[in-house]
């Protein structure tokens, strides 16, 4: 049945030739030209899992207030100018900002009426104040607590200065409200930065770098968009004078520098890859028709990116990445086929030899990358289409057409046992030598293997390169804001409800990890709830007695320091007339600053973020607090690695035994023999022995590109075992030993070209590919041919 | 039209008093200060502080010495009606004061808003008056003797507190006179520096806070 559809292909490509030749062109030409509409996307989400928290935190991230922001930091270069050259500088070119590109730029804030606003909050304090407060003010209403008290303010008047703290004095003599100032300075300082404000400016505290915050339409996940913001903002900064320099900090720069680094990458790969194929195949093959073998991969790449694209909408650069080792892969079919029939003619007969290994090698490579469709990460799903739908291509290529491109070597028969290499003498000795030495070799290899980490932090596989990352050094040594918070959200429908939820939060949070250690707006301004309670504890304290009590107390000892009778006025007012209790404080530049900071508005619900330090202690504790308010969420550089590995890790071992599980199915359908599905899978368990030993030698962490990685080397090398384990059976003369080396050689070509990657994932992966492939090449022509030979001498003669 | 004849002229005899000084002749003249005060490193003077503040009665007079060595030292000891001190060295700041008998530590740096009063007051002492141009509108009242008018620029942090700032010289222009402080507030502030010496050497005992 098989061969009867064998020979109609056959026979049909044969008298269809030319037309399947002009067929090809045009799809090459049609190919080549669609290129330039291919869209690439760029964004990490791609390949992310699509477990909820790790979405969670990337939605959070990416609609954050964070994700549309850039941070031009201006410095001085020379000693000659001031701080206030530096800040006309800043202006000028904050005034000069104007694109459609740009929705707001921010370089100074307002600080006219920092102390009016803060006295007038003070207002609030009656809100504020909780049952400590009153218990405070309890002890104080005494003759010796309040001459203590006013004694301090006759001190405080004496000091240079004293202008700007005595209307906070007189309107807190008690010293009441010092907790809800100093609460108001650290949620202006829980971003992280050291930033001090000069003539409104935001300036470095040793006043040599100033700050322009740009806030833009383009999300840094836009690759294309990022590159026309940043090459905008360069262009201005271009036009500084010679005294100023400045950087651009922004996750946008990460994008374009990643792009830019993937691009070069991938270019710098291609040539490498074509050069290495163009040579390989002038030096070995000389037949300009094995120029076909070299075509196919690269035709198949070019389809497969098309197809792709019109199913995906846009491809990830990290699949388009590993184009160069796919074409090696596929590769290997056109070169299987083309061996055989030089070496025995373009015949059924042979087609009929080699199809089995050469399908079921296909079909394990193809199975490896299958599993990758049970993924949760998207990126993957498109890396598993990609890559085999360009195996299949090859496939049917190589069965079907190439053989009719081929010329038979002169003389070339297709006989059994006469292939060269079976006719050599091998001693039982040198077998077990070498079987000796790959044991040792296995047991040393593991044994390394057992020390190598796992790195899950996914920094790592930022290309952004040494440039950006000296911008940012520079940036957080004069900024700060190197250790970043990790942020605690709270998330209800409506603004008051997400300020009841934050201040329950906050209560629970302060429990756990201290005052000191979660920054919350609700330090200063709680939910309506506990502020009406507070308020009513308030006049319910301040009875007419108690009231009059302070009047005289103030009055009487007042008089020791000559205080006039208007001198406490505003916090007398406070007691008569405290304010009612609102939402939010109106009209306060200072409180609408902060929301910036700590409130997100969404279509419809309200976010609010609360700071903490991104410890692994915080984390724990406060991830307890988190699953008992349905809805909140953290988000932590660690945390975020965490659940990433998480998410992936149970779900690589799954999809890991399923590879592994596949090529054993595979390989024993094809050799129908344990023991020779067990002698095939020896260039499986050499490949895996020396990526793990050869990654903890080389001072590597395995990442998930690398496990990735591995996984595809498992299908690549069980290839070669498949075909030496079924040369060494039938011993056809189809050029097995040369085909696989030849496989081998151009899997290497293509993987050892990831080795020039400068992008951190394409390297890591070239790593993997190149001491996987290379020890399972080596151990399927040298331990397979001695395992089998030991075996068949010993007794197995159904071997 | 008598009416609109009696503004123009009102308008355009009072506009000359109010315009601010051309910003040449304050550079020149800044220039000039600067140029002087960069020649010392030393201050000593005995002060005469008089406050009208809302906070009292009457009238607050201290009676003290200041003490300032450059770069970032500053002394400022009050005789009466108080024993008080605040030493500034670099970024911190200790005070002392006879009723309590206690010294009080302050970094500048967790409390910026001293840190803004501070910096005020040594840029005053100073007299590096140019640098304070990005915060001040200056203008000059008399040039014999020498009075300056310092009025908070409008996103100036200063502008929070302080309405405007008169400063008169010596009549030989060596160093300030008097420094008038007109607060937001209404208070009002005259410091009078009294037999100023400069570059002499301060004695040790200066930067003792509880001395």
């Amino acid at each position: 049945m098989a061969t009867r559809i064998l020979v109609q292909i056959n026979s049909c490509v044969k008298s269809n030739k030319k037309i399947i030749t002009g067929l090809l062109g045009l799809i090459i030409l049609a190919s080549l030209i669609g290129l330039k509409f291919i869209k690439y996307n760029n964004n990490i989400e791609l390949m992310l899992p699509t477990d909820s928290q790790v979405q969670q935190s990337m939605q959070f991230l990416r609609e954050s207030n964070f994700s549309d922001k850039l941070v031009l930091s201006l410095k001085l270069n020379d000693q000659k100018h001031t701080t206030d050259d530096l800040i006309l500088v800043t202006d000028k070119l904050a005034d000069s900002l104007k694109s459609p590109l740009v929705k707001q730029v921010i370089n100074n804030i307002s600080s006219v009426n920092f102390m009016p606003e803060m006295l007038f909050f003070l207002q609030y304090s009656p809100q504020l104040f909780g049952p400590e407060t009153l218990l405070k003010i309890q002890n104080q209403l005494n003759p010796l607590g309040i001459k203590e008290r006013l004694g301090f303010i006759y001190r405080q008047s004496l000091a240079p200065g004293s202008a700007l703290m005595l209307p906070f004095l007189r309107a807190d003599p008690l010293n009441l409200s010092s907790a809800i100032l100093s609460n108001i300075q650290k949620l202006s300082q829980a971003s992280g930065y050291d930033v001090t404000i000069n003539r409104g400016h935001f300036v470095s505290k040793d006043g040599r770098a100033t700050m322009i915050i740009v806030k833009t339409a383009v999300l840094l996940t836009e690759g294309f968009g990022s590159r026309k913001i940043v090459s905008y903002l360069q262009e201005k900064l271009r036009l500084l004078p010679d005294y100023v320099s400045a950087d651009i900090i922004a996750g946008h720069m990460h994008t374009v520098k990643n792009e830019d680094l993937i691009k070069r990458d991938i270019l710098l790969t291609s040539i490498i890859a074509t050069l290495g194929f163009l040579l390989l195949f002038l030096l070995v093959f000389r037949d300009w028709r094995a120029m076909i073998i070299f075509l196919m991969p690269f035709v198949a790449v070019l389809v497969s990116t098309h197809v792709g694209f019109l199913i995906f909408k846009s491809l990830s650069y990290f699949v388009i990445g590993l184009s160069s080792v796919i074409a090696g892969i596929t590769i290997d079919y056109g070169i299987y086929v083309y061996m055989a029939v030089r070496k025995a003619g373009n015949s059924v007969e042979t087609l009929n030899k080699i199809i089995q290994p050469v399908i079921f090698g296909a079909l394990t490579t193809i199975s490896v990358f299958a599993v990758f469709f049970f993924s949760s990460v998207k990126g993957y799903h498109q890396l598993a289409f990609f890559s085999n739908f360009t195996i299949i291509l090859c496939l049917g290529f190589a069965l079907f057409i190439l053989p009719h491109f081929i010329k038979e070597e002169p003389k070339a028969k297709l006989t059994p046992n006469l292939n060269s290499e079976s006719q050599k003498n091998y001693s039982s000795i040198s077998d077990r030598l070498w079987l000796t030495t790959w044991c040792i070799l296995l047991v040393i290899m593991f044994g390394f293997g057992s020390r190598v980490k796992f790195n899950n932090d996914i920094t790592q596989f930022d290309g952004a390169g040494l440039k950006v990352a000296k911008s940012e050094a520079a940036f957080h040594d004069t900024w700060g804001g190197k250790d970043l918070p990790a942020v605690f959200v709270v998330s209800a429908p409506t603004l008051k409800e997400a300020y009841e939820l934050n201040t329950t939060v906050y209560a629970a949070a302060t429990k756990a990890i201290g005052k000191d250690n979660f920054n919350s707006l609700a330090s200063i301004w709680p939910g309506t709830k506990i502020r009406q309670a507070n308020l009513n504890a308030w006049n319910n304290f301040w009875s007419a007695e108690k009231k009059t009590s302070l009047k005289k107390l103030l009055l009487e000892e007042g008089k020791a320091f000559n205080f006039s009778a208007e001198a406490f006025t505003p916090f007398l007012k406070q007691l008569t007339a405290p304010l009612n209790v609102t939402l939010e404080p109106q009209g306060l530049t200072f409180f609408e600053q902060l929301k910036e900071q700590f409130i997100l508005e969404k279509d419809n619900y309200y976010q609010i973020l609360s700071y903490f330090p991104d410890q692994e202690e915080y984390i724990a504790k406060l991830t307890q607090i988190k699953a008992t308010f349905p809805g909140s969420f953290l988000v932590s550089r660690k945390n975020f690695s965490q659940q990433v590995s998480k998410a992936l890790s149970s779900e690589f071992i799954f999809l890991g035994f399923l590879a592994l599980f596949s090529t054993l199915g595979l390989t024993f359908l094809l050799l129908k023999n344990l023991r020779l599905t067990a002698l095939a899978m020896v260039p499986v368990v050499t490949a895996l022995a020396l990526i793990s030993g050869i990654t903890s030698l080389a001072r590597l962490t395995l990442n998930i590109p690398s496990v990735i990685a591995a996984m595809v080397v498992i299908g690549i090398v069980s290839d070669y075992g498949m075909f030496m384990v079924y040369y060494c059976k039938y011993k056809y003369q189809t050029g097995t030993v040369t085909a696989v080396t030849l496989a081998a050689v151009t899997t290497l070509i293509g993987a050892g070209v990831l080795l020039f990657a400068q992008h951190p994932v394409l390297f890591s992966i070239g790593i993997t590919l190149v001491s996987g492939v290379l020890a399972g090449y080596l151990s399927s022509l040298i331990i397979i041919p001695a395992f089998y030979r030991l075996w068949r001498s010993k007794d197995d003669h159904t071997l | 039209m008598k009416k609109f004849i009696l503004l123009l002229f009102i308008t355009l005899n009072i506009t000359p008093l109010y315009a601010g000084t051309p910003a040449k002749e304050i550079d020149t003249i800044l220039g000039a200060l600067q140029e002087k005060m960069a020649k010392v490193s030393t201050i000593q003077t005995d002060f005469i502080q008089e406050k009208n503040l809302a906070l009292f009665k009457a009238k607050l007079i201290l009676k003290g010495k200041i003490y300032i060595q450059k770069p970032g030292m500053l002394a400022w000891r009050v005789f009466s009606p108080l024993r008080y001190t605040l030493i500034i060295s670099g970024s911190n700041i200790s005070q002392w004061d006879e009723d309590s008998k206690a010294v009080q530590s302050v970094s500048m740096a967790r409390n910026p808003s001293f840190q803004v009063a501070i910096d005020q007051m040594q840029n005053w002492f100073s007299g590096t008056y140019k640098a304070m141009q990005g915060d001040y509108d200056i203008n000059l009242i008399s040039q014999h003797p020498l009075k300056l008018e310092f009025v908070p620029k409008e996103k100036s942090l200063a502008r929070n507190f302080i309405q405007r700032v008169a400063v008169l010289f010596q009549t030989d222009d060596q160093y300030i006179k008097e420094i008038n402080i007109l607060e937001k507030s209404g208070d009002q502030t005259l410091l009078k520096f009294i037999n100023p010496q400069l570059n002499q050497i301060i004695s040790p005992q200066a930067w003792e806070v509880k001395a």
